[in-house]
C-alpha cells in the first residue's frame, strides 16, 4: 500500500494507493462551525440528512435509485462542527458516482417537505437515543471537561429535540454556502488510476468554491473538574454502563503524548484482552465483558481527557468500580514492567500493521490523521515515537498525567438497583 | 468450476488434495480427517488463520443452552502443556507478546476461532490451534469466573429491547428444531453449566475430523501444509461424531406470538418469518424481499412508516443458518400508533406489493448487494469470516457463487416470495411494549 497526503490549495489531500484494489473509498470533509449550541448542532444534523433529500434536477427517490443501480453508496454524517460525506464504489463505477456526487454537493434543494419530514425523523430517533445508556455514560463524562460552547461539547436527546424543531430552510442554505467554501479534507483509497481520476473530479468540483475564511484549528485547553461521580437512571437497562476518566493537558504535538499512550494502552488496550484492565477486572475477578481505555478529543491544538469505559452489573458495580480504581492507582504509582514495555511494543507495531491487511480500515486512519490535523509524515514519526519510548518515559508520563485524584466516574442505567453499592463505592 | 486434477503435485505427503475453485484450494489431512482451506494473498505481510468446529448451538440439549458459547469462552484458558510451562492460555499470550487480533464467536451452526498476524507467526498460530483443540484443562478454578463473564455477556444482550425479543421469537417459532434458542442460552442454563457437561462436549465435537482449518494470507502453500501436518497429524478423530438429524419442524397453523414487558419508553413489533437455510435460492429471495421492503432511506416500510412518523426505526436480520430459520423485521413504533395498527398496517403494505414496484426496485437492490459483496472481501480478515459461514453450511465453493446466486433473483422470486412468507401459518410476532 502506498500512502501520500499533501495540502493544494483549498484541499487537504490524503491518498491510499493498493493496486489491486477493485474498490474506492472516499471521506470528504469540512470542518462548519468552532463553535457550538444546540441549535448549531441540530442545524448541521439536519443538513447531513437533507443533503441527500434532493437536488434540481433529482429527488431524494431518485438519487437512492440512481446509487443502488450503480451499486454505490453516499452517506453523510456529522461530528464535532464538521460534516463528512463518505462514497463507496466499485472502481467501474466510479464516474457516474462522482457525477451523482457533483449534483448532491453542489445543488441540493433543502425543500420544506423534506425539511419537515427530516425534523419528524429525527426527533423520533432522538427519543429513541434517550435508552442509550453507554451514549449518555460517555456524554457526561465528556462534557465535564468540555465547555458548553465547544463543538465538542454533547448536547442530550431532549435539547436537540427543542432545538430541531427552530431550525429553518434559509439556515440550511446558509450552512450549505458554508460547507462548499470551507477547505475540504479529501482521502481517496483505491487503485493508482482511480486515485488519479478521483481527485481530478473532486478537483473540479472544488473550484467553484473558495475558502471563505482561512480555517484553523482553534486552541482549546481542558481543565480539570473535580473528581465527582455522575449518575444517570436509565429503568430499562440491565446493566449499569460506566465511563471513568480525567483530563489531560496534552495535545497532538506535546512531546509527552506518545508516551502516555502507550502507558494507557498497557492499561486498558482498546479492542482484545491484552490490557492489564481485561486481565484483571474480566478475567480474574469475572467483573465484566469488556474493559478499555483510550484518549478523546486530544488534536493538533486541543487537549482533551483519558477515558476507561466498561459496564457492570447492579450487583457487581461496587467491586468493578472498586478493582478499576485499583488498577489505576497502581499503574499511576508503579507503572510498567519491562516486559509490558518490551510486549507492547510489540503489541502497538503489529496493530499497525495489520491495519494495512484493509484498504478500507488504511483509507479510514489516514483521513482521521487528516482531520486531527497530523499528515501521513506526523503520523509515522508519532508511531516510531511510540515503538522508541522507553519504559522510563511511559512510567514518568503515568505519574504526570494518569491522576487517580481527578478522577470522573460516569454512569449510566438502572443506578435505583444500586443506590446503596454507589453512594459507597467511589469515595 | 470445481476441478480436481489427478496428477497435482502437493506438497506433503500427509494430504489429500479434496478440490479447487478459483484461487481457494481444499486439502484434507490424511491422518485424521482435518480438512484445510488455502488461499493466497501475496504481498501484504499478513495471514489469517481460522478453525471452524462443525457444532454449534443447534447441537445442544435440552438444559444445556449456551454450552457451546461455554465453551468457546474456555478455549482461550490453559491447556495442559501451558499448566506445565506455568502460563495463561496460550491463545491470549499469543495476543498479548505479539499483538495480533484474536478473537472467536459461536452460531447455531459452528464455532470459531480466528488469528490474524504477521507472516512470521504462522508456526505459533498452528501450534496453539492444535494444542487447544483437544487439550484445554477444565477446571472449576478457570471455569467459574469465566461463567460469570458469560452472564455478563448475556445481561449485556439481554438489556437490548431486539435480543430480548429474539429470544422468545425463536423459541415461539420453533416446537422441535434446536434453533429454538439463542446462541448464549438461557440465563438459567448457563448458571446449571458444570465442567463435566463442558468436557463432554468437548471431547465429543473438538475433534480434526469435525474442524475446517482456513489459511488466508501472505503464505505459500508448502509452509502451510507442512506445519499444519506437523502439529495435527498425532489428533484423535472421532469416528462416530454426531451428526445434527434431520427435523422436520411441526406444521405451523396461525400466527405464533410473543410478548415481553418491562419499565422504560421503547415499543417494539417484531415480525418473523420462516425461510429456507443458507445459501439455497429461498434464502437469497428472502434476503432481498426483505431489503425491498426495509433497506435504505427509500425502501418500501421506511417510506410508509419512518417517513410519516409511524415509526421511529425499521431493520431487519437474518442469518446464514444450514437449516430453515426465522429472519425478523423489527419496528420501533412513536406514540402515534399501537403495536396492533402497526401489525395491521405492516402485513396490509406488504401485502399490496405488486409486480411494478418490484420490477423498478429489484436492480438495484442486486447491483447494491453485489457491490457490498465486493467491500466485505477487503482483508484476509473479512475474506475468512464470510468463507465461514459457506464451510458451516456444508459448501464453502458457494462462495463464489454469491453473484451468480443474486442475479437469478426474478421479479416473480420476489412476489411469490413475499406471498409465502408472510401468510399466518409462517410468522411469528413478537410485541416489545414499555410501562
Amino acid at each position: 500500500m502506498n500512502i501520500k497526503t499533501t495540502t493544494e490549495n483549498e484541499l487537504v489531500i490524503g491518498l491510499v494507493e493498493k493496486e489491486s484494489a477493485t474498490t474506492i473509498s472516499i471521506y470528504l470533509t469540512a470542518l462548519v462551525s468552532e463553535k457550538n449550541d444546540p441549535i448549531t448542532t441540530a442545524k448541521q444534523i439536519l443538513f447531513t440528512e437533507l443533503l441527500l433529500s434532493g437536488t434540481k434536477s433529482l429527488s431524494r427517490d431518485q438519487i437512492q435509485e440512481k446509487l443502488r443501480l450503480l451499486g454505490s453508496n453516499i452517506d453523510t454524517i456529522y461530528t464535532n462542527g464538521k460534516i463528512t460525506t463518505a462514497i463507496s464504489a466499485l472502481e467501474s463505477k466510479i464516474k457516474p458516482t462522482l457525477n451523482l456526487l457533483n449534483q448532491i454537493i453542489s445543488n441540493p434543494t433543502f425543500t420544506s417537505t423534506e425539511l419537515k419530514r427530516a425534523k419528524q425523523t429525527l426527533i423520533n430517533q432522538l427519543e429513541l437515543a434517550k435508552e442509550d445508556a453507554k451514549g449518555f455514560a460517555h456524554a457526561q463524562l465528556n462534557n465535564c471537561f468540555i465547555g458548553v460552547d465547544d463543538k465538542r461539547y454533547s448536547y442530550d436527546p431532549e435539547t436537540i429535540i427543542q432545538a430541531v424543531t427552530k431550525v429553518t430552510r434559509t439556515e440550511l442554505q446558509a450552512l450549505h454556502i458554508v460547507f462548499l467554501n470551507r477547505q475540504w479534507t479529501v482521502t481517496i483509497g483505491g487503485n493508482g488510476a482511480g486515485l488519479k481520476h478521483v481527485l481530478q473530479a473532486i478537483k473540479k468540483i472544488k473550484k467553484d468554491y473558495s475558502s471563505l475564511v482561512p480555517v484553523s484549528m482553534a486552541e482549546k485547553k481542558v481543565s480539570p473538574p473535580k473528581s465527582q461521580l455522575l449518575l444517570h437512571e436509565i429503568k430499562s437497562k440491565q446493566n449499569l454502563e460506566l465511563s471513568f476518566g480525567a483530563s489531560l493537558p496534552l495535545e497532538l504535538r506535546s512531546p509527552d503524548l506518545a508516551a502516555f499512550q502507550f502507558g494507557l494502552a498497557v492499561l486498558g488496550k482498546w479492542g482484545g484482552f491484552a490490557g492489564r484492565l481485561m486481565s484483571t477486572v474480566r478475567e480474574k475477578e469475572g467483573l465484566t465483558y469488556g474493559i478499555y481505555a483510550r484518549t478523546e478529543q486530544i488534536d493538533l491544538n486541543q487537549t482533551g481527557y483519558w477515558r476507561i469505559m466498561s459496564f457492570f452489573s447492579p450487583k457487581d458495580v461496587k467491586r468493578g468500580i472498586t478493582s478499576t480504581i485499583r488498577e489505576i492507582k497502581k499503574i499511576h504509582t508503579s507503572g510498567i514492567t519491562k516486559s509490558e514495555w518490551q510486549r507492547f511494543t510489540d503489541i502497538l507495531k503489529t496493530g499497525e500493521r495489520l491495519t494495512y491487511d484493509s484498504l478500507a480500515s488504511t483509507t479510514n486512519l489516514v483521513h482521521n490523521n487528516l482531520l486531527l490535523g497530523r499528515n501521513w509524515t506526523d503520523y509515522q514519526n508519532y508511531r516510531q515515537k511510540l515503538y522508541t519510548c522507553t519504559q522510563k518515559e511511559v512510567n514518568l508520563a503515568l505519574r504526570k498525567y494518569l491522576l487517580p485524584e481527578q478522577l470522573v466516574i460516569s454512569i449510566a442505567g438502572p443506578i435505583a438497583k444500586a443506590k446503596d453499592d454507589l453512594a459507597t463505592s467511589f469515595t | 468450476m470445481s476441478k480436481t486434477p489427478k496428477k497435482i503435485n502437493i506438497p506433503s505427503k500427509s494430504f489429500r488434495l479434496i478440490k479447487t475453485v478459483r484461487d481457494i484450494s481444499e486439502y484434507q489431512l490424511k491422518a485424521n480427517g482435518l480438512r484445510v482451506l488455502y488461499k493466497h494473498i501475496p504481498d501484504t505481510g499478513v495471514v489469517t488463520t481460522n478453525i471452524t468446529y462443525l457444532v454449534g448451538a443447534g447441537d445442544e440439549r435440552n438444559g444445556e443452552s449456551g454450552v457451546a458459547h461455554m465453551l468457546e469462552h474456555m478455549l482461550f484458558k490453559p491447556t495442559v502443556s501451558d499448566l506445565k510451562n506455568k502460563s495463561a492460555g496460550a491463545a491470549m499470550q499469543f495476543e498479548r507478546e505479539v499483538g495480533v487480533i484474536l478473537n472467536a464467536n459461536t452460531w447455531k451452526d459452528r464455532t470459531t476461532y480466528y488469528f490474524s498476524y504477521g507472516q512470521e507467526h504462522f508456526k505459533r498460530a498452528v501450534q496453539i490451534e492444535a494444542d487447544r483443540m483437544r487439550n484445554v484443562v477444565l477446571t472449576d478454578k478457570e471455569f467459574l469466573p469465566e461463567r460469570t463473564n458469560v452472564l455478563s455477556e448475556f445481561d449485556m444482550y439481554n438489556g437490548d429491547p431486539k435480543f430480548a425479543l429474539s429470544v422468545g421469537l425463536v423459541s415461539t417459532a420453533f416446537f422441535s428444531h434446536p434453533y429454538g434458542h439463542e446462541t448464549i442460552g438461557f440465563r438459567e442454563d448457563i448458571e446449571g453449566y458444570t465442567t463435566e457437561k463442558l468436557q463432554r462436549f468437548y471431547n465429543h465435537f473438538y475433534r480434526p475430523n469435525n474442524a475446517v482449518l482456513m489459511v488466508i494470507g501472505d503464505i505459500n502453500l508448502k509452509t502451510t501444509l507442512n506445519e499444519i501436518a506437523a502439529n495435527f497429524t498425532h489428533l484423535e478423530p472421532e469416528p462416530s461424531v454426531e451428526t445434527r438429524p434431520v427435523i422436520n419442524e411441526p406444521k405451523q397453523e396461525g400466527i405464533r406470538r410473543f410478548a415481553i414487558e418491562r419499565p422504560g419508553t421503547t415499543n417494539i413489533l417484531a415480525i418473523a418469518v420462516k425461510h429456507p437455510g443458507f445459501p439455497t435460492a429461498g434464502w437469497y429471495e428472502t434476503m432481498m424481499a426483505l431489503k425491498l421492503l426495509t433497506d435504505g432511506t427509500t425502501s418500501l416500510l421506511q417510506k410508509k412508516l419512518v417517513d410519516t412518523g409511524l415509526a421511529s426505526s425499521i431493520e431487519f436480520s437474518q442469518e446464514p443458518t444450514k437449516d430453515i430459520n426465522i429472519a425478523t423485521i423489527f419496528i420501533t413504533l412513536t406514540n402515534k400508533t399501537t403495536h396492533q395498527k402497526m401489525e395491521e398496517l405492516v402485513l396490509k403494505i406488504i401485502r399490496e406489493v405488486d409486480q411494478k414496484h418490484i420490477a423498478r426496485e429489484l436492480p438495484g437492490y442486486i447491483t447494491k448487494t453485489l457491490a457490498e459483496e465486493a467491500f466485505n472481501r477487503d482483508s484476509s480478515l473479512q475474506i475468512a469470516a464470510e468463507l465461514t459461514e459457506f464451510t458451516a453450511a456444508g459448501s464453502w465453493e458457494d462462495y463464489f457463487k454469491v453473484n451468480e446466486s443474486l442475479k437469478a433473483i426474478s421479479v416473480p422470486n420476489i412476489k411469490q416470495r413475499l406471498e409465502s412468507l408472510f401468510v399466518e401459518d409462517q410468522l411469528t410476532i413478537g410485541t416489545y411494549k414499555s410501562h
